[in-house]
C-alpha cells in the first residue's frame, strides 16, 4: 500500500509551495503525526507532520522547487521499498484537474456559447465547413441553397461566420462577373 | 390610438385602471399591507380607498402567506381578488398557496372551482436595494402550469393589461417593476384593453431583434438609439406576458433579423431569456445569422454597494458592447 | 333521571348520525382493502376513528356552506353530501367523479356540494376557508365556512395567520382541530409545549372549545353553537376534537410504531359508532330492526359505490390539456 504525501493546501489564497527542507530520509520509518518536511510558501515557512504511517520510500520534487498545492511530494509505503504506479498517475491526474480548474475559473459563467472556439456551440447539428475551416450561419446556407451558390465557395467577409451577407455578395459577383 | 391622449405615470395608470375595473364588478376585493387609506408604499392604491371604502380596500398587516391564502379562498367562492405583495420577493411567504393551491385548482377540480386571483408586486432593482428587495423571479411563476404572467413596461399597457387581467377567471402575477412606477407614458381617455398574449414593437429593425422584459425594454429602446448611430438597426421586442407568451410575434421578428438579444433583468441560468433563446432555435434555426444572446443580470446576489450593484443588472452600454461584439462575429 | 342538553336530541337525528358514521366507517374500510388488492393508485391516508368529527360538524351545515378539508378527506367528503360512488370513482382514477379523476385522495373536489378539496398541503385549507368567509361576508350570502385540519397544523405559519385574518375581520368561519393525538408519526406532546389546542383561540381572542372527539352528540353540540356564532356575525370559533385514528397514517403505515398497542386498544374501546349504537339501542330504545336497516343499507351503498367505481371509465388522455385555466 503506497501513500501519496502532498504539497498542502496551508492558507486561503495559497496555491503553490516549495519543500525546503525534508526531516526524514528515504528509507526511513515515519510515524502519523511526526514532522516530515519544512514547506515555503511566498507567505510563510511551515512545518508538516506526515498524514500516514510507513517507510519513506521515494521523493517525487527537488528541494526549492515550485509545485501547485496538492502536487505528490514524496511516497510513503508498508514496506520498504515499495512504489506504486497507481501513486504516479493520481498524480498526473492531480495535476490535469488543478489546470482544468484554472481554465474554468477564468471562464466568466454565462459566456460560454457565445465565446467557445468549437464551432456550432452546444448541441446544435454540426455546420457546413467552407474549405478555410468557418462555419456557415444556417441563414447563409438557407439563402445559398435558395439562390443556388456553392457555401462551400463563399468567403467570411469578418473571418469569423459566413452569414447572409456574405452569400448575397458572393452571388452578386457572380452575376456581373467579377 | 385615434383619441384623446393624457400623460400619465406607470402608478397612476395601474390606480386608474382598478378604479375603473372595481366599479365594474363589485365582487373586486383588494387585500395587502397599506393598500388602504395610505394609498400603497408605491402609491399603487392612491385614493381607492376614499371611494371604495375599507370594507374592498383591506389592509393587512405582515403576513403574505396568510393574506395570500385569504385572496385566494376569497376568489375561489365568488369573489375576485386581488393580493398585493408589494415587494416581489415578499411573494416567496406565500409561495405554497400561488403554486400548490392557486395554480392547481381549476385544472385538478377540473374545471369546476376558479380562483380569479391577481397577485401584484413590483420587481426589479432599485436604489441599492440590496438582495431581499431586487428579485426578478417572475420566470418561476411562468414555469408553472396554471398561472398567467404579466410583465408592463409603460403606463399604457399597465392600465390595458391590469384591466384585462382582473376579467380573467384564473390566476394572474401581475408584476410590475419598482423603477418604472414614476416613468410617464400617453393614454387614451376612452377605456381600452389590450389582451393577454400580444407582444409589441416599439421600434424596428432589420439586424437584429432585442427583446426586453419589463424595464429591460427601455434599455433596449437605448441601446437601439445608439446602436442606430453605428450602422446597426435593431428591432425591439416587449412580450409583454410571458405567459401567454406571444412566440408568433417574436419568432416572426427574429425570422426577419437573423439575430436575437434577449435583455433579462434576472440572472440566465434557467431563466425566460433561455426561453426565448429556445424559440429562436426551435422555430427560427435556418433564419440565424448569429448565436441567440443572453444578457442578463450577474449571478450574484444583489450587491449593496454601489461599483458592485451598478455592474449588476444590464445597463445600455453593456447592451450595446455586446450586440457590437456579436455583429462582428 | 334527567337528559343533558347534547342528549335531549330526537331519535332520527341520532339514527342519521349513525348512518353517516358507518357510511364512512365501511367506505375507508373498502377503500383499504381495494388498496391492498392494488386497484387504486396513489396512495391513501384513512379517517377509521374519526368519524364522529366530520359527521358532528356537518351535520350542521347548509349545502350552500363550504368546507375545507386535509389530506385525510374522504369522511368530510361523504359527511358534506359527496356520494360515495363519486367520491370512489375519484380513488378510482375514473372520469365519473367531480374532479374526473384529476385530483385522486388528496385533491378531490365537489363545490356542487360545498367541498372546497382535500388537500396535500398541511394547513393550506386553513386561510382558504378564511378567504371564502372574507367573500361570504362581503357578498352577504349568509354562508357559513369550515376548514379541517390536524394537530400537525397547529404550530404552521398558516394556521396562525389564518386565525389571524378570520379573528381579525370577524369572519364567518369554523376552525375545527381533528386533534388525533399524531402528525405521520410526530406525537403532538413531542412536537410543542402547548398541548391544548383549544387554548390557542385566546391568541386571537376568539372562543376556544374542546370536545370529546368519540362523542358525536358533544362535537354536534358544539359545531352548531360554533356555526350559529360564525351565520349571525359573531365571528370564528376554534373547536378541538380529541379523537384518534385506529389505522395508520397512511396506507402502509401500521401505525405501531409510534403508538403502543394499549393505547390504540383503549381508543378503539371508544369506538364513537360502537358507542352510538350501543346508546340508540340501550338508552334510547330504538328498534334493532332500524339499525340492522341502516346496516344492510350502507352495505348495499358501498356494494354499489364499489361497482360504478369499478364499471366507470377513465378519462379519455386527449383531455390531459383541458381545464388549465377555464
Amino acid at each position: 500500500m503506497t501513500y501519496e504525501v502532498v504539497m498542502p493546501q496551508l492558507g486561503l489564497t495559497m496555491e503553490e509551495g516549495s519543500v525546503v527542507s525534508w526531516k526524514k530520509q528515504v528509507g526511513d520509518r515515519v510515524t502519523k503525526g511526526e514532522v516530515l518536511f519544512t514547506v515555503e510558501t511566498d507567505k510563510t515557512e511551515m512545518e508538516v507532520e506526515s498524514a500516514d504511517s510507513g517507510y519513506l520510500n521515494s521523493l517525487q520534487v527537488r528541494l526549492g522547487e515550485k509545485v501547485r498545492v496538492g502536487t505528490v511530494i514524496a511516497l510513503l509505503g508498508d514496506r520498504p521499498g515499495e512504489v506504486t504506479i497507481k501513486g504516479a498517475a493520481s498524480a498526473a491526474a492531480r495535476r490535469i484537474d488543478a489546470g482544468e480548474k484554472e481554465a474554468d475559473a477564468a471562464k466568466p459563467p454565462g459566456k460560454m456559447g457565445i465565446y467557445s472556439s468549437a464551432p456550432g456551440g452546444g448541441g446544435l447539428p454540426a455546420q457546413t465547413v467552407s474549405p478555410e475551416d468557418i462555419p456557415a450561419s444556417p441563414r447563409a446556407r438557407r439563402l445559398a441553397k435558395e439562390l443556388g451558390v456553392d457555401i462551400n465557395a463563399v468567403k467570411s467577409a469578418r473571418g469569423k461566420r459566413i452569414v447572409e451577407e456574405d452569400v448575397r455578395r458572393f452571388h452578386e459577383s457572380l452575376q456581373s462577373g467579377s | 390610438m385615434p383619441e384623446q391622449l393624457h400623460e400619465i405615470s406607470y402608478v397612476d395608470a395601474g390606480v386608474e385602471a382598478l378604479r375603473e375595473e372595481m366599479r365594474r364588478d363589485p365582487t373586486i376585493v383588494y387585500i395587502g399591507q397599506g393598500i388602504g387609506p395610505r394609498g400603497g408604499n408605491f402609491r399603487q392604491t392612491r385614493g381607492l380607498c376614499q371611494e371604495f371604502g375599507e370594507e374592498r380596500l383591506r389592509d393587512t398587516g405582515i403576513c403574505e402567506l396568510g393574506a395570500t391564502g385569504v385572496a385566494i379562498g376569497a376568489a375561489m367562492a365568488g369573489s375576485h381578488a386581488i393580493v398585493d405583495e408589494v415587494f416581489l420577493d415578499f411573494s416567496l411567504e406565500a409561495m405554497t398557496q400561488i403554486i400548490q393551491q392557486a395554480a392547481n385548482i381549476c385544472y385538478s377540480s377540473n374545471g369546476k372551482i376558479h380562483a380569479p386571483v391577481l397577485v401584484r408586486s413590483a420587481m426589479g432593482s432599485v436604489r441599492n436595494a440590496g438582495p431581499h428587495h431586487s428579485h426578478c423571479f417572475y420566470a418561476w411563476f411562468a414555469s408553472t402550469p396554471g398561472l398567467k404572467v404579466v410583465t408592463p413596461a409603460t403606463p399604457y399597457d399597465v392600465k390595458g393589461l391590469l384591466k384585462s387581467s382582473l376579467r380573467e377567471n384564473c390566476p394572474v402575477m401581475f408584476i410590475e417593476h419598482k423603477a418604472l412606477y414614476n416613468t410617464k407614458g400617453m393614454i387614451p381617455e376612452g377605456e381600452y384593453l389590450i389582451p393577454l398574449g400580444e407582444a409589441r414593437i416599439p421600434r424596428e429593425g432589420r439586424d437584429i431583434t432585442l427583446l426586453g422584459i419589463s424595464k429591460m425594454v427601455n434599455i433596449a429602446l437605448e441601446a437601439a438609439e445608439a446602436l442606430a448611430k453605428e450602422g446597426i438597426s435593431a428591432e425591439v421586442v416587449d412580450p409583454r406576458t410571458i405567459v401567454p407568451l406571444d412566440r408568433e410575434r417574436i419568432a416572426a421578428s427574429i425570422q426577419k433579423t437573423g439575430r436575437l438579444a434577449v435583455i433579462d433583468e434576472a440572472p440566465a441560468m434557467c431563466g425566460f431569456a433561455g426561453e426565448v433563446v429556445a424559440l429562436a432555435c426551435e422555430a427560427c434555426f435556418d433564419a440565424l445569422d448569429s448565436p441567440p444572446l443572453r444578457i442578463c443580470s450577474l449571478p450574484v446576489p444583489s450587491p449593496f454597494s454601489p461599483p458592485l450593484d451598478s455592474q449588476v443588472v444590464p445597463s445600455v452600454e453593456r447592451v450595446v458592447k455586446e450586440v457590437r461584439n456579436l455583429m462582428e462575429n | 333521571m334527567e337528559k343533558s342538553i347534547a342528549e335531549q336530541i330526537d331519535i332520527k337525528l341520532l339514527l342519521t348520525l349513525y348512518r353517516e358514521m358507518l357510511q364512512i366507517r365501511e367506505f375507508e374500510l373498502k377503500v383499504q382493502e381495494l388498496y391492498r388488492r392494488g386497484l387504486l393508485p396513489g396512495f391513501v391516508h384513512l379517517y377509521v376513528g374519526e368519524e364522529a368529527v366530520a359527521v358532528g360538524v356537518c351535520s350542521n351545515l347548509q349545502p350552500t356552506d363550504l368546507i375545507y378539508s386535509t389530506h385525510r378527506g374522504h369522511g368530510h367528503a361523504l359527511a358534506k353530501g359527496v356520494p360515495g360512488r363519486e367520491v370512489l370513482a375519484e380513488l378510482w382514477g375514473k372520469a365519473t367523479s367531480s374532479s374526473g379523476g384529476r385530483g385522486g385522495s388528496m385533491h378531490m373536489y365537489a363545490p356542487e356540494y360545498g367541498f372546497m378539496g382535500t388537500n396535500g398541503i398541511v394547513g393550506a385549507g386553513i386561510p382558504l376557508a378564511t378567504g371564502s368567509a372574507l367573500s361570504a361576508q362581503l357578498r352577504h350570502t349568509g354562508q357559513v365556512m369550515v376548514a379541517f385540519f390536524g394537530d400537525g397544523a397547529v404550530n404552521s405559519g398558516s394556521f396562525h395567520e389564518g386565525l389571524n385574518f378570520g379573528a381579525v375581520w370577524n369572519l364567518p368561519v369554523v376552525y375545527v382541530c381533528e386533534n388525533n393525538l399524531y402528525a405521520t408519526e410526530m406525537a403532538f406532546r413531542r412536537a410543542t409545549k402547548n398541548t391544548s389546542v383549544a387554548s390557542r383561540a385566546a391568541a386571537y381572542k376568539i372562543p376556544g372549545v374542546e370536545v370529546d372527539g368519540s362523542d358525536v352528540l358533544a362535537i354536534h353540540a358544539a359545531a352548531r353553537a360554533a356555526i350559529e356564532r360564525a351565520r349571525s356575525g359573531g365571528g370564528p370559533t376554534l373547536i378541538e376534537a380529541k379523537t384518534y385514528r385506529f389505522v395508520g397514517h397512511h396506507e402502509g403505515d401500521p401505525g405501531t410504531a409510534y403508538r403502543t398497542r394499549e393505547e390504540v386498544e383503549e381508543w378503539k374501546s371508544r369506538c364513537p359508532i360502537r358507542t352510538l349504537r350501543e346508546k340508540l339501542l340501550m338508552n334510547e330504545g330504538a328498534p334493532l330492526e332500524s339499525v340492522e336497516q341502516i346496516e344492510r343499507e350502507v352495505q348495499q351503498w358501498i356494494e354499489a359505490a364499489v361497482q360504478f367505481a369499478r364499471e366507470s371509465p377513465e378519462p379519455e388522455p386527449s383531455t390531459v390539456y383541458d381545464h388549465l385555466f377555464s
